[in-house]
């Protein structure tokens, strides 16, 4: 191991990994270059654009400004973990369904920072889910199409979850 | 032969085919490519506006950790042909020789091992300049005292359209048009109304920056590229590096957003001539910020004149464009032709004179974005449309009713007639407006609609679209194109096309990304053409694929062709049923294996005796309709409603295309609200997201709705026609003509920020708002 590199330690999308970083090194350079979960995209670098959203212990963040060693000890979600085997989750489908995604490179960005609202709020209203999503930026899509994805797959897992309570 | 066409795919809202693997990260990019040894490249910028190159200082830079190489234009002569490129004339050199026109132009490009250690060593590097005078916009390119940018340039590979180009002036291109008497029109009329009106240079700001991967494998190249025309590349490079296109592979996987910056070459040729000096694989992978600093979108100075009758009919027009080029010309001399063509506005003129210019300044270079110069000049004449009735006291709408050119009229005698239904769409729009948002309690915000209606020729000239269809053994089938999917949908529209004409499900159907090693030829993925001119090549390609495969089952059933169709991958007749893999692997069929269709789609007659020379192939067309509040306190503007509506022929898929439009309105909204990239003296001050706003999801009107019109008469496979540029180019307009109605006060600049609204109340006697 290099002098500036250090072991990082952390669950990623379920899995226990060990795999050493540079000391500078983004969070969005270990996900990518390291592990290979390229999903992620790197596109402002200045955790404005939103298109590098992961989830760290359940928080989403842009792992452009995250150092990868400030993930040590700490669980990593990735788009890459969000379909259980084949099946998509309730978002995807719904993106899938809804159009919610053109060119996709903000996408996967988009469905973590979703997955952490769908996560905190039950039955976010479109307020709530435009102030949570707004900083993600999308310029293909016009958000119409997401701001419905979200909803629908918040109405289809609270209809689950009045389901499962019965 | 026979193929059904109950339309079973057609005007589905077919989930993209690219969905699931773009909403779990497995979708690739460029960027995501991973080459064992690559080298990084990283740039040196110039630093200044005009000058030139004293020294360059790179010794540190040679010694830093990482560093592989460090070359300059003079390093790359002795791999490449020439250091020029450009596709209308070839005035922008790879890396900047002696002299540099834009601050950030490239002029040094260091290699490491790793991106951050080649960009660590290029912050080393310095380089000495002796000024030169700035250019700093088209009031100064125009001045006499001016320095000329440019001497001599070979023509670039649409050298057609250089014409125009005077480097003595400054000019980079130039469109003029003559309708009639306009000056004697003008000197006679009863009343004349004149405006001039600005818009910003702004930037495209595609979600993923420009990035390149070159491989050199001997003499050959290959190429992963975020790009638009992948064919165009490969004539490029080979011209570039002096080998035959065969030895030149451009692949293009998904592309994260272009709209235009990624049409022409930027990153291209220069990865490539870096790869080809040091026999490894080069990634090149810009910034944000460097990305800014590549292509733009033409700031423009443009004024109107109309003269009417007392009762308000236009009798003449005079219409003046000054596009702003910046310090390459790239797209502009075909930039401002089309917006010199298309900037008289859809409507009944009998007088005509146009004249467009795009010159060269010290700045960013600007070149293709979405609309293609329809949008600056359709922002001027529809504010000038609205200003021309509220002066001869006419409501808007009906105004425009009065001059619009109906479905089949000539928008300029020669071209095809336009293919769109304008008054209906405006009818559409009114009544989508009639009823103003209720006020809330206690909202005293000034309240205004307002209409814009503009078209789009789409002109693709004479090169063809050509696709492969191979038919498996089991009846499913891959369709092999060049046409590149940008986020518009194109792989599932021709998935949709190809299912149709197979009568094959789509989940059957696999549509390629370009390769040109492997699909056939496209010309550029832009201008809205890839439904009709793909569409129909894939379309043929699939009927040629059907052809051949009933022949050979009538040949291997001893009976007629024509009593035999081909029905979800299998041919059947009365009661005999085949696969495909029967037919082939039977000898008297004439085939092993697969069946192979070709199809090609070259425009007929592509030129017209119009001043702009070249026919349309159909007519976007789009009305934009707007309901806005205005806080006089404040000058901050609340979109409450945005309509668009456009003309579509047939739908191929809803999904997709109501997904284009919206987002196309929402683009424009940033142009019209808050996008403008701000130069001091050449200095870029904002090529970051942090200073350069686009629309976030909270910027949205809740009331965002697209209406498409269906006549199913466009010349696309099942009638369809292009989308994609439709709605962007009316937003501007509607908007700026719905602040206006709201405020009683006319801004004749883009953006309408908070502070140039506010100030334009306090400023003016008349506006409402004033105190």
């Amino acid at each position: 191991m290099s002098e500036s590199a250090m072991m990082v330690r952390t669950t990623v999308n379920g899995e226990p990994v060990a795999v050493e970083a540079e000391v500078s090194e983004t969070l969005a350079a270990y996900l990518r270059d390291r592990l290979r979960l390229t999903g992620l995209k790197v596109s402002c670098g200045l955790q404005i654009c939103g298109a590098c959203t992961v989830l760290l212990d359940d928080r989403a963040v842009s792992a452009c400004t995250v150092l990868a060693v400030e993930a040590d000890g700490a669980s990593v979600r990735t788009v890459e973990g969000l379909a259980d085997q084949q099946q998509l989750s309730a978002l995807q489908r719904a993106f899938v369904k809804r159009g919610a995604l053109q060119c996709g490179f903000c996408t996967p960005g988009f469905l973590m920072a979703a997955t952490e609202l769908l996560e905190r709020v039950e039955e976010p209203d479109e307020a709530t889910i435009r102030r949570w999503l707004s900083g993600n930026i999308c310029r293909c899509t016009g958000y119409r199409s997401i701001v419905e994805a979200i909803q629908e797959a918040a109405s289809e897992r609270s209809g689950k979850r009045h389901a499962n309570e019965r | 032969m026979s193929v059904s066409v109950s339309r079973r795919y057609i005007g589905q809202p077919v989930p993209r085919v690219d969905a699931p693997a773009k909403v779990t990260g497995s979708a690739q990019y460029v960027g995501d490519l991973e080459v064992p040894g690559v080298e990084h490249a990283a740039l040196v910028r110039s630093s200044i506006a005009h000058g030139r190159i004293r020294a360059i200082s790179a010794d540190s830079a040679m010694a830093a950790p990482g560093v592989t190489r460090v070359i300059t234009a003079a390093d790359l002569s002795a791999v490449v042909s020439t250091n020029r490129f450009g596709p209308v004339v070839r005035d922008c050199p790879l890396l900047a020789e002696d002299v540099v026109r834009y601050e950030g132009e490239p002029i040094v490009v260091v290699l490491g091992r790793t991106a951050a250690a080649a960009q660590r060593a290029a912050n080393l590097i310095d380089v000495e300049y002796d000024d030169l005078t700035v250019v700093r916009d088209v009031d100064d390119a125009v001045s006499s005292d001016a320095p000329r940018l440019h001497r001599d340039a070979a023509a670039g590979e649409f050298g057609a359209g250089a014409s125009g180009w005077d480097p003595t002036r400054n000019i980079a291109g130039q469109y003029h048009d003559r309708r009639g008497d306009p000056a004697g029109a003008m000197a006679g009329a009863d009343r004349v109304f004149e405006h001039t009106y600005r818009v910003p240079t702004i930037h495209h700001y595609a979600i993923e920056n420009h990035v390149a991967l070159a491989i050199p494998d001997g003499d050959a190249m290959t190429l992963h590229a975020a790009n638009q025309y992948p064919f165009l590349m490969v004539r490029l490079i080979a011209d570039l590096l002096d080998i035959p296109e065969s030895s030149v592979r451009v692949v293009v996987p998904f592309v994260g957003g272009a709209f235009g910056s990624k049409e022409y070459a930027s990153i291209l040729p220069l990865t490539a001539a870096v790869a080809r000096l040091v026999g490894r694989p080069v990634r090149m992978e810009y910034s944000i910020e460097e990305s800014f600093r590549t292509l733009v979108r033409h700031a423009a100075v443009m004024t109107y004149r109309t003269a009417t009758t007392l009762e308000g009919d236009i009798v003449a027009r005079q219409v003046e464009l000054r596009f702003d080029g910046g310090a390459y010309a790239d797209q502009s001399p075909r930039v401002v032709r089309q917006a010199g063509y298309r900037s008289p506005g859809p409507y009944r003129i009998p007088n005509l004179q146009v004249d467009a210019y795009a010159y060269y300044t010290n700045k960013v270079p600007a070149g293709a974005y979405r609309g293609f110069g329809a949008s600056q000049p359709i922002y001027a004449c529809e504010s000038h449309t609205d200003e021309i009735a509220s002066e001869l006291g006419l409501d808007p709408v009906e105004f425009r009713m009065r001059h619009l050119l109906n479905l089949r009229d000539d928008f300029s005698v020669g071209d095809l007639p336009l293919d769109c239904d304008l008054p209906e769409a405006l009818r559409v729009a009114a009544e989508e407006l009639r009823r103003p948002t209720p006020h809330p309690v206690g909202d005293v915000r000034l309240r205004g609609v307002g209409f814009a209606v503009g078209v789009k020729n789409t002109a693709s000239g004479h090169l063809p679209s050509s696709a492969i269809i191979r038919l498996h053994g089991d009846g499913s089938a891959t369709v092999l194109s060049s046409s590149v999917e940008i986020g518009q949908g194109t792989i599932t529209m021709l998935t949709q096309v190809a299912a149709e004409a197979l009568a094959l499900d789509p989940s059957r159907v696999r549509v390629s990304t370009p390769d040109t090693a492997l699909t056939p030829f496209d010309q550029r993925t832009s201008s809205s053409r890839s439904t009709v001119h793909m569409g129909l090549a894939v379309q043929r390609a699939a009927e040629d694929a059907v052809r051949q495969t009933v022949d050979a089952a009538a040949r291997v059933l001893d009976c007629r062709a024509g009593d035999l169709r081909l029905e979800a991958g299998r041919i059947v007749g009365g009661d005999r049923v085949l696969t495909v893999r029967d037919v082939v692997a039977d000898p008297r069929s004439g085939f092993g294996g697969e069946i192979i269709g070709v199809g090609h789609f070259v425009p007929d007659s592509p030129r017209a005796p119009t001043a702009f020379g070249l026919r349309a192939g159909y007519w976007e067309g789009s009305v934009g309709a707007a309901e806005v509040a205005v806080d006089s306190e404040t000058g901050q503007i609340e979109l409450l409603r945005y309509v668009t509506v456009a003309d579509a022929g047939t739908v191929i898929n809803p999904l997709t295309a109501h997904g284009q439009e919206e987002g196309g309105a929402v683009m424009g909204m940033g142009h019209v609200l808050f996008e403008e990239c701000v130069f001091e003296e050449g200095i870029f001050m904002n090529p970051s997201i942090v200073d350069y706003r686009v629309p976030s999801i909270a910027d949205v009107p809740r009331a965002l709705t697209s209406h498409l019109l269906e006549r199913g008469d466009g010349p696309g496979p099942f009638g369809s026609k292009g989308l994609g540029e439709s709605s962007i180019i009316t937003v501007a307009p509607a908007i700026a003509n719905a602040v206006a109605a709201a405020t009683g006060v006319r801004v004749r600049e883009l953006p309408l920020s908070p502070w140039t609204v506010w100030r334009s109340l306090r400023d003016t006697k008349d506006g409402r708002g004033a105190d």
